[in-house]
């Protein structure tokens, strides 16, 4: 276990020291040069010598890489470039914002796609299997800013509900939950027609299995074959995907935040982006990076605490 | 060369093998669609400027943000320019990003994967970590990182989306090429002298282009989505550009006024991303792929 542990860790800081190098050499492999897009092609060149000090262009790649590890070691990820606030702050004032959005969507998503499965797979072949199957193809390939616009669009404009735009505050929890509703269901739709249809699959393997045909034998109630003999059996193959699913909803978050102008993770690298504000946009990359490293992480090690199977196969 | 009198002359409906192959992947009613919004969308693609029933620039200002009319059938922008024109221009410029960006991703896949698959050791362990790497954070965080970076010329566009899709395209060639390498008759094949290029050519290619196209029907959505997302951020293709992006996040600005250029621009995205991914699970059945990674 503390083997597998220390590889897993090993594996994931390896691939944070390739994004790092990626991101460093960018500047130096490709054309087109940040600071003069940031600053114009008619700044003043001291100007730029100055910008290109302060975010540490002019080191080699590995220096950079170096600089910014030890720094960010000590929590400092550098100056935002334009307000010259610490990138740290700025990113701890963004990140609970968008970490409750992505786990809220995540929640929902999963609380909608174990009756789907469930219903799916007690009838299949049944015409509900097969809309909710076709529905959930559907919705997966369907680009999430879509979803968030057409929700917009049918809850505030037409149906005048709930304050779509802004974030609330944590202060007044009922005003904050009200905007969050709109942009977690953006978010969770696509997730939760993806994990149903994965259930579903997982739940039909279980299902065929000897136990479920005795647990049948012995006159177990329906519901409950499914929701604590099978389920239990078939819910390790949606915790894989979580890791994953975490960071795709991290992604498809800057969407949602900057439709629904929420503060966010997502409107900050926006921001970023859009001012081409180098060392933020970095520290967000970054940030956004080791969060699904560690969720990934984390969703391996729970699967291997709830699934026994995997626990034995590793160790021997 | 002999021919078999003896055996009955396999029944084919209709001809050469590619309205064969149509022929199954219509056979279903989501086939049908997919197949249908594929080929709708390719002719829209190349016959634009012939179909459209306005010029795509031409301001109206009288006309602006109308709803739908005998005259402008989906409505006006804010300008006053036609809604269908500048979609079905956009039909263009969606594709002509996202299919380059695919074929690109195939083709730098294919290698690494070849590479990976075939030489083994550590060369397959360190494109492993990079294949990796590039999937540890979501395409369009990258993609945002890089247009920043280099500014949003319709090259970079193609770039950032290929290295997002390399990973999926990577990963299922290795897999296929581990899985024939293991095979009992390429092995004998090997033994018998034949070159390293006689087994990709002969036996692993053959395996690896099936499930590479179906990947490839499932990332062009992705790739259309990605880009219009990124023109919609203001990161990817440029106003006036009538990328549907562009057009969207126009409307964005003016939502409270017109519904109308969102709700078209988001319904186009809709079909068009659903086509091919209906596409792509039918060709899956047709071509009779197990795909292990079908999200990128």
């Amino acid at each position: 276990m503390l083997i597998y542990l220390a590889r897993r860790v090993g594996m994931a800081v390896l691939v944070l020291l390739i994004v790092l190098v990626f991101l460093a050499s960018l500047v130096h492999i490709l054309p087109g040069d940040p600071v003069s897009l940031m600053l114009g092609p008619r700044a003043d060149p001291e100007l730029i010598a100055l910008a290109r000090q302060e975010m540490d262009l002019d080191s080699s790649v590995p220096a950079q890489v170096w600089h910014f590890l030890a720094n960010a070691v000590g929590g400092d990820l550098g100056q935002d470039f334009l307000t010259k606030r610490p990138v740290s702050e700025l990113i701890g004032a963004a990140l609970p914002n968008t970490l409750v959005l992505a786990l809220t969507s995540l929640l929902l998503a999963v609380v909608a796609a174990i009756p789907l499965a469930v219903v799916s797979a007690a009838r299949q072949g049944s015409w509900l299997d097969r809309i909710l199957g076709t529905l959930s193809v559907g919705i997966v390939s369907i680009p999430s800013y879509v979803i968030g616009m057409v929700l917009l669009l049918l809850a505030t404009v037409w149906l005048g509900w709930l304050p779509a735009i802004g974030t609330g505050s944590f202060a007044d929890p009922l005003d904050y939950l009200a905007h969050l509703v709109l942009p977690a269901l953006s978010l969770a739709l696509v997730w939760a027609g993806y994990l149903a249809r994965l259930l579903r699959s997982a739940l039909l393997e279980v299902l065929g299995q000897d136990y479920i045909r005795a647990a049948r034998a012995y006159g177990i109630a329906e519901w409950r074959i499914y929701y604590q003999l099978a389920m239990r059996n078939a819910i390790p193959s949606v915790v894989a995907l979580i890791g994953v699913a975490l960071g795709d909803l991290m992604g498809s978050a800057i969407f949602i935040e900057v439709i629904f102008t929420r503060n966010g993770l997502g409107t900050l690298l926006y921001n970023a982006a859009t001012q081409r504000d180098h060392p933020t946009m970095r520290g967000g990359v970054v940030v956004i990076a080791v969060l699904f490293v560690l969720a990934n992480l984390l969703a391996d090690l729970v699967n291997r605490a709830i699934n026994p199977r995997l626990r034995e196969v590793s160790s021997r | 060369m002999s021919v078999d009198l003896a055996a009955p002359p396999t029944p084919r409906r209709g001809g050469p093998a590619s309205l064969q192959l149509v022929r199954r992947i219509v056979a279903t009613p989501s086939g049908a669609f997919g197949f249908t919004v594929a080929v709708l969308l390719v002719v829209v693609a190349v016959f634009a400027p012939v179909l459209a029933p306005h010029d795509y620039t031409a301001l109206d200002i009288e006309h602006r943000l109308e709803g739908p009319s005998s005259t402008y059938w989906l409505g006006t922008d804010n300008l006053g320019r036609d809604l269908l024109s500048r979609l079905m221009m956009g039909v263009r410029i969606a594709l002509q990003i996202a299919v380059p960006a695919v074929v690109l991703g195939v083709l730098v896949g294919l290698l690494l994967g070849l590479a990976a698959g075939y030489l083994g050791g550590k060369v397959d362990t360190a494109i492993v970590v990079i294949l990796d790497a590039i999937q540890s954070f979501p395409s369009v965080v990258l993609a945002l990182a890089v247009l920043a970076l280099l500014g949003s010329s319709s090259w970079a566009i193609v770039l950032v989306l290929a290295v997002a899709f390399v990973p999926s395209f990577g990963r299922v060639t290795r897999t296929s090429v581990q899985a024939v390498q293991a095979l009992p008759y390429v092995d004998a094949e090997r033994n018998l002298g034949a070159g390293t290029l006689r087994i990709i050519g002969r036996h692993v290619l053959p395996n690896v282009v099936p499930p590479l196209i179906v990947l490839m029907a499932m990332n062009l959505p992705s790739a259309i989505g990605i880009e219009s997302g990124l023109a919609f951020l203001g990161l990817g293709v440029q106003p006036p550009t009538p990328d549907w992006g562009v057009i969207l996040s126009e409307g964005f600005a003016r939502i409270r006024e017109s519904p109308w250029p969102v709700l078209w621009t988001c319904g186009v995205l809709a079909v068009s991303t659903l086509g091919f991914t209906f596409l792509g699970e039918r060709l899956r059945d047709v071509l009779d792929v197990r795909t292990t990674e079908v999200r990128s």
